[in-house]
């Protein structure tokens, strides 16, 4: 079960990233 | 009575006294004008600098500062995750622990990391003291240094002039580490050493008891879990005992950053209600001191920092008068008892021998002004640590936890988190009074635009989603309702504690519900990432959008955000915001519970 933990915490660090951009995109529009 | 409330304005004078030195301490650190008696450490921390590669004068944008947040808690999570599932085969576990399951090891890293210190599992019969002190330790250090990076970071914000960067994350962090939390944590170690608190490798002990002990003992089934009959009562046994298993370890430099660092995860399960944790009714008013220290202080290094330490006591007085009156809501309530039990013949009056009062679940040496302080204090902040179960209070005592944790829990808050979390709150109120009278909206100088109050929004608009989304899907599924002990409102408020406190990054609990299982493990692991790092993201853009602009002087237009009427209108819009998210969910759980209290008697 290590590996669907481990995939979690990877996708929530992802999501978090994902986050991240899209505020920046929101803040300057290209 | 007058004992109480002389306790009460003890605390919140020392607390007060305190917060100016405090906060300009930190302001002279995060300033890099380090007061001589830790200039000694600067070594240490150019070391450490040198050994990550780390430029300590380059400066960050605001998606640098929340990457390298990110990165720095991933792999705090890996490594807590990693010390839990390994522990068995690893040093310094004298118990000889096994390895944490796979779903509470996830849970208790994500939580740890988040500042949360929510705890599914029972320490002292879990976790090997390797794993307590390189993990758990470790991150109570870092999840707070974090938070108070991030405030920092919006601090500077609101004081830079057209400036791009917020600064340097890996400086920042090192900082709150290496001058504020290490030190602090050193000598309040010492000090709760010398009230009785134990520091030590010891194997567990073995006592014998004064008395035979005959007890009820919950019967289990195969998979651990306790039995139930038909009716829902748990199915138990007699058994004696005439010895005791006294749990040992390094717990006072783990109870010193516990309670400084607005953690709050205990070294054994009944946390600061244990006697080996909080022995004393002074070690107790250290420990609700120091949850409540830094947070204050932060409000005099704001103002020190922006350059108007008249903004930084504003904040700090509308952060007390939040606190007294939620304080006084639950002193009364605990103090007033169950009418049930009066009408049974049971004297729940305060007289020289008892506390009176609702005493379930207090400890006699705490009683009830001390439990239901701490209970208030460790909810204003991002706390989590008890001296009391919160699950006994009475239904409007345990409301006042409850709802201080659902307003964001930014009454002094958590370290860092509270503060970033007021401001927030700051930018909203100047926003509404900006529509009220028809300008563009100002604070410290900044214009708040559309983007800001965007950021705003979502750090105000994300926890309920999530904690009312979550309970919501818990009390629909069997796998939430079957960890459900006291069912109907009951069992609701437990559900909603448990998402409320995950996601505010608490960590306390209403503990009558069995967390420790694969579904809360993970919906709220998810819980304490999303409330912890998805309001980190937009509190940062928010400090980057705010650099960016140009700071301009005050002028006769400008809402004076100092004044009396800023610290009501920061006040109302608190609880406004609060209300409008979070009465009916009150109302299907501790609101019932109250009503069905007074309708029996």
């Amino acid at each position: 079960m290590d590996w669907l933990y481990l995939l979690l915490i990877v996708v929530f660090f992802g999501l978090s990233v994902l986050l991240v951009h899209g505020i920046e995109k929101l803040r300057r529009p290209s | 009575m007058f004992n109480g409330l002389f306790q009460i304005a003890l605390y919140l004078g020392v607390l007060l006294v305190l917060a100016k030195p405090v906060g300009y301490y930190m302001q002279r650190v995060y300033d890099g004008q380090l007061p001589a008696f830790v200039r000694w450490l600067q070594p240490a921390e150019n070391f450490f600098y040198r050994l990550c590669g780390t430029d300590s004068k380059q400066e960050m944008r605001w998606t640098q500062y929340a990457m390298a947040t990110l990165w720095f808690s991933l792999l705090g999570v890996l490594a807590v995750y990693a010390l839990q599932r390994l522990q068995g085969w690893l040093p310094l576990n004298p118990q000889g622990f096994s390895a944490v399951s796979p779903d509470s090891s996830f849970n208790t890293a994500l939580s740890f990391v988040t500042n949360t210190n929510w705890q599914g599992y029972v320490g002292e019969s879990t976790m090997s003291y390797l794993t307590q002190m390189a993990g758990l330790t470790v991150q109570n250090f870092f999840s707070a240094a974090t938070g108070m990076a991030v405030v920092i970071a919006l601090i500077r914000g609101f004081a830079r002039h057209t400036a791009e960067t917020i600064g340097n994350f890996w400086v920042d962090m090192m900082r709150s580490t290496l001058y504020i939390l290490l030190p602090l944590s050193v000598m309040l170690a010492l000090v709760l050493v010398s009230q009785g608190v134990i520091q030590n490798l010891s194997a567990y002990q073995t006592m014998p008891t004064v008395e035979t002990l005959t007890y009820d003992n919950p019967k289990l089934d195969a998979a651990g879990n306790p039995l139930k009959d038909a009716a829902g009562n748990p199915v138990t046994e007699k058994a004696t005992t005439k010895e005791q298993v006294l749990a040992m370890g390094p717990v006072a430099s783990q109870e010193a950053i516990k309670q400084l660092g607005t953690n709050g995860g205990g070294f054994f399960n009944a946390n600061s209600a244990h006697p080996f944790e909080n022995p004393t009714p002074f070690a107790n008013f250290l420990s609700m001191l120091a949850i409540f220290l830094i947070p204050a202080g932060l409000c005099y290094t704001f103002g020190s920092m922006v350059g108007d330490t008249r903004q930084g006591w504003a904040i700090l007085i509308a952060m007390t008068l939040l606190f007294v009156g939620f304080l006084a809501v639950a002193e009364y309530a605990e103090q007033q008892g169950n009418p049930a039990f009066t009408a049974l013949g049971v004297d729940q009056n305060i007289s020289a021998t008892q506390s009176g009062g609702n005493m379930e679940g207090k400890e006699t040496r705490f009683g009830i002004v001390n439990s239901a302080l701490f209970a208030t204090i460790t909810t204003g902040a991002s706390c989590g640590a008890v001296n009391a179960m919160h699950d006994s209070f009475t239904p409007l005592g345990g409301l006042v936890p409850l709802a201080q944790i659902q307003l964001g829990e930014v009454i002094f808050g958590g370290v860092g988190s509270g503060l970033y979390g007021m401001l927030v709150y700051a930018v909203i109120a100047v926003f509404l009074a900006g529509l009220m009278i028809g300008r563009t909206p100002e604070y410290l100088g900044k214009k708040i635009e559309a983007f800001d109050i965007k950021m705003a929004s979502l750090v105000i608009l994300l926890p309920p989603l999530i904690i009312l989304g979550g309970t919501a899907v818990a009390v629909m599924l069997t796998a939430g309702k079957s960890s459900i002990f006291n069912p109907g409102a009951h069992g609701f408020s437990e559900v909603l504690y448990a998402f409320s406190s995950a996601v505010g990054n608490n960590g306390s609990a209403f503990a009558g519900i069995s967390a420790n299982t694969p579904f809360y493990n993970t919906a709220l692991g998810f819980a304490v990432w999303a409330g912890r790092f998805w309001l980190i993201i937009p509190v940062l853009a928010l400090a980057g959008s705010l650099a960016a602009k140009k700071r301009i002087p005050a002028s006769i237009g400008s809402m004076a955000t100092h004044t009396q009427m800023f610290v009501w209108l920061l006040i109302g819009t608190v609880l406004l915001v609060g209300a409008l998210n979070f009465v009916p969910a009150l109302a299907l759980g501790p609101v019932i519970e109250h009503l069905n209290m007074i309708s029996a008697h």
